[in-house]
């Protein structure tokens, strides 16, 4: 008899931030709704259904997921060594630019647009992760150096070195990358035979490498040496440096390893989705995957839940926009915004608690 | 107007772990009170319960005759009177003394301050009380025991008759601890009431007019000072039998190559297989230049650096750690401990495979040390609880732990502080792992402000006085006066002796 009402007790105290946080989000949420005067129940029906309603509508949800997912291991990654890397935006543009370029190298090498053999098209695949990975590592590291060896803050040259990377793509893709053909700001688009097909609806099969990647390297950042000189470095670095940890040679490893993850994403747009890098492809995957990374808090589980959830939102905004007459595109963030706000405030609660 | 302090069947728990049960406690208006106890016996926790900070499960705080056990929190303490100072100071180093005191408590006018007034009326509370301090310094400039007396002085501007100190000399040297005690007679005479909480025994018999001696949670005694003993306290405290820190007789170091040396254009230290040496001197006299030394050997100008045979002048961090050496830092909370980490990843900081690459699986929990969290006594001995959850002196268990459990033979030990904050069983464990250590041919360093220590433990003791070694003493006995004369002034006599 005593034990049932511990156990709800402690259910309760364990899961009423989550709980309240869920319910304030909703109050708040609908309040806005029906302060500019759409049904809240309505709004959410659509919300609701065009995230997760039916293959086509979750197989984009499952589309957004994977760049999300990418970008936040990214960060994960950083955050775990004490980095705020606020330029995985940045890094994913480099990404898609170098993976571009390894496609023009692919072609040139081999003279021709279509028809490389399926062993030699893999190949070339795997050539491409490396390119979009070794760009957005690259990136990074600039990043990286400039906090180890000159003592300039992450989030000051992440930030700054984003708009850097869009004037380089910009730049790349209205000059040595354009597409003579049409009149918007695109590449090339990439060897047929290098394109990667849908599996599922809008789902690509590079959801599964994105999957794995966050699995792997969350795993090696709480079960290998190498993570534990990331946290401990992360987490305290003057014990780091006295426990003989590297602390500079960690830092950089630890940015190389979050700006090449969120270039991953750059690939899985070129490779994966518009076989091209067109300008302004990403609805600011970088800062989605900041927000996911900062709420999940380095668990797995949190990553690929917030992953879906930020990616239903984000499908679910472009939908409220055309079915409601009052809802424009901005109000659909102020309800993300709302989520976020309430998730926050669980995750305060639930930190007192 | 002076009252008593009570606490009356005090119950406190956190979550599984019972801090306090049925505690008791009278403190008499006008008295100096001694709480002594163990690391973990619950001091911290009554004390938090009587200035607000912890509420209690069960039981009632009563000051003079009101119960003011429900809604009592710190603020409402500093209304009636009460003041606390924290083990670890609450000022903000890059303000000048004035400021700190006042904090909180700004005379202003119309939103202005008005600094003449209060630089007034710290005046005179200086003047009244003896406690001198500059008030135009910065704090972060004065030497510990100057702070320590900030924090008392701040306590006092609230116009508090009740304090409450937190291991007040835990971080003093032996003469800024002297001016302490006296600094707290002066206060008693004055007619405030002190309760202290320390496990410094013998600063309790010097000013303490009542003890009262806490373990596992309660009180289990209350003596008058004068009707008790250091190894009746220590019993009670420890619940058996202990042997205070005492000079046990000490091989003689055979000439051999030293295992430790390093030269300077300062000061010039060798150390023998199984010999240690010992350094004394007033904080902030060049002490910590070792441990810069060794996390970075490079950046030091230094003729000779040996370690175990090895030059280490070119050395990183990383190489130096993978020499069979255990490093005992002086701060365990700026680079002791990971304290966001648990004990078991605690224990792992440091290790070989922390610098090198090619040890990749982490792994989980090992038996041995889980067995080192118990032989070192750290409690409570959870290996997955974060290092933040332990009192200090089981977070200093924990650093003695990982750098003086898994040492080998013939290895060196550079110790500083190794007991600060460490209760008096603890003390007596540490102490005979340093001379077993040291039996095992290693080569020793302590660096202690406790004079007792050194001259219990040390074949030699060097005195630092301003970035160098002012004096050799050599055992095993020595005369404390001559090394608080050599600490304080630099003292006489032989100088700078060095021996290969």
């Amino acid at each position: 008899m005593n034990l049932s009402t511990i156990d709800l007790r402690e259910a309760l105290l364990k899961y009423w931030p989550a709980l309240f946080a869920g319910l304030l989000t909703l109050a708040l949420a609908s309040g806005a709704v029906w302060a500019v005067g759409e049904s809240p129940l309505a709004v959410l029906l659509i919300l609701f259904n065009s995230a997760f309603g039916g293959v086509e509508n979750f197989s984009y949800t499952l589309f957004y997921a994977t760049f999300i997912l990418l970008t936040a291991t990214a960060v994960t990654v950083a955050l775990e060594a004490g980095l705020y890397n606020i330029g995985a935006e940045g890094q994913l543009y480099i990404g898609a630019l170098f993976a571009v370029l390894w496609n023009q190298a692919v072609a040139a090498l081999f003279q021709q647009q279509a028809g490389l053999s399926p062993a030699l098209s893999v190949l070339c695949l795997v050539g491409g992760t490396g390119a979009a990975f070794i760009g957005g590592a690259f990136f990074a590291a600039l990043a990286g150096y400039l906090k180890t060896y000159r003592q300039t803050h992450e989030v000051l040259s992440t930030i700054m070195l984003n708009f850097i990377a869009y004037a380089i793509v910009n730049w790349a893709i209205l000059n040595p990358l354009k597409n003579v053909e049409t009149q918007n700001s695109e590449t090339v688009w990439i060897i047929e035979s290098l394109r990667i097909e849908k599996i599922w609806g809008q789902a690509s099969p590079f959801l599964f490498v994105a999957l794995i990647i966050a699995v792997i390297v969350l795993g090696a950042i709480t079960r290998s040496w190498w993570g534990f000189r990331v946290r401990a470095t992360g987490q305290s670095e003057p014990a780091a440096k006295l426990a003989g940890i590297g602390v500079k040679k960690t830092l950089l490893s630890a940015m190389a390893l979050s700006g090449g993850i969120a270039g991953l994403a750059g690939f899985n747009e070129v490779y994966c989705n518009s076989y091209r890098l067109i300008d302004g492809f990403s609805p600011s995957y970088g800062f989605t995957g900041l927000t996911v990374a900062l709420l999940a808090r380095g668990k797995i589980t949190g990553l690929i839940a917030g992953a879906l959830l930020f990616a239903g939102l984000q499908k679910g905004a472009l939908d409220l926009d055309l079915e409601t007459e009052y809802i424009t595109r901005d109000l659909s963030v102020v309800i993300q915004a709302l989520v976020l706000v309430g998730l926050c405030i669980g995750q305060s609660l639930k930190r007192r608690a | 107007m002076s009252f008593d302090g009570r606490l009356r069947s005090i119950n406190k728990s956190f979550g599984l772990v019972k801090a306090n049960e049925d505690l008791n406690l009278h403190v008499r208006a006008g008295t100096i009170h001694a709480l002594v106890g163990e690391n973990g016996a619950g001091k911290s926790t009554a004390m938090k319960i009587l200035f607000g900070m912890v509420k209690p499960d069960s039981g009632q705080v009563i000051y003079g005759q009101t119960d003011v056990t429900s809604a009592w929190n710190p603020h409402k303490a500093a209304e009636h009177g009460i003041g606390m100072v924290h083990q670890h100071f609450m000022l903000a180093l890059t303000e000048k003394v004035h400021d700190n005191l006042v904090l909180g408590f700004e005379t202003t006018k119309l939103g202005f301050r008005q600094r003449k007034k209060e630089r007034k009326a710290l005046e005179e509370l200086i003047e009244t009380t003896g406690l001198k301090v500059p008030l135009d310094a910065r704090v972060e400039d004065l030497p510990v025991g100057l702070q320590s007396r900030c924090e008392i002085l701040k306590v006092l501007y609230r116009k508090a008759r009740f304090l409450i100190l937190d291991e007040p000399t835990a971080v003093l040297t032996p003469q800024e601890t002297e001016d302490f005690l006296k600094t707290l007679h002066l206060l008693k005479s004055r007619g405030n009431t002190l309760l202290i909480v320390t496990h410094k025994l013998k600063e309790v018999m010097k000013i303490a007019d009542d003890i009262t001696v806490m373990r596992a949670g309660t009180t289990v005694a209350t003596r008058k000072a004068k009707d008790t003993d250091v190894e009746e306290l220590s019993e009670l405290m420890v619940g058996r039998k202990v042997c205070l820190p005492r000079t046990i007789s000490k091989k003689n170091s055979a000439t051999e190559r030293p295992l430790f040396e390093l030269k300077t254009s300062a000061f010039h230290i060798a150390i023998q297989p199984g010999e240690i040496v010992g350094i004394g001197g007033v904080e902030g006299n060049g002490q910590d230049s070792i441990l810069e030394a060794l996390l970075d050997p490079r950046k030091l100008e230094a003729e000779r650096f040996t370690i175990l045979k090895e030059n280490v002048l070119q050395y990183k961090t990383a190489q130096i750690r993978r020499l069979p050496l255990g490093i005992v830092p002086p701060d365990r909370h700026e680079n002791g401990l990971n304290l966001s980490m648990s004990l078991t990843e605690n224990l792992r900081l440091g290790r070989e495979q922390c610098g090198r690459a090619g040890h990749a699986y982490f792994g989980s929990i090992t038996a041995s040390e889980t067995s080192l969290l118990q032989e070192f006594d750290v409690k409570p001995p959870r290996p997955s609880l974060a290092a933040s959850a332990l009192s200090g002196g089981n977070q200093q268990k924990l650093v003695l732990a990982r750098e003086l459990g898994q040492l080998p033979n013939q290895s060196v030990l550079i110790a500083y502080h190794p007991t600060r904050g460490v209760d008096v069983g603890s003390i007596e464990f540490i102490h005979e792992k340093i001379l077993a250590a040291a039996a095992r041919d290693s080569a020793i360093l302590l660096i202690s402000s406790e004079l007792d220590e050194l001259m219990a433990l040390s074949h030699r003791i060097a005195v630092f006085y301003r970035g160098t070694i002012a004096r050799w003493f050599h055992g095993p006995h020595y005369d404390e006066k001559d090394i608080g004369l050599a600490m304080l002034t630099g003292g006489l006599g032989e100088k700078k002796e060095a021996r290969l």
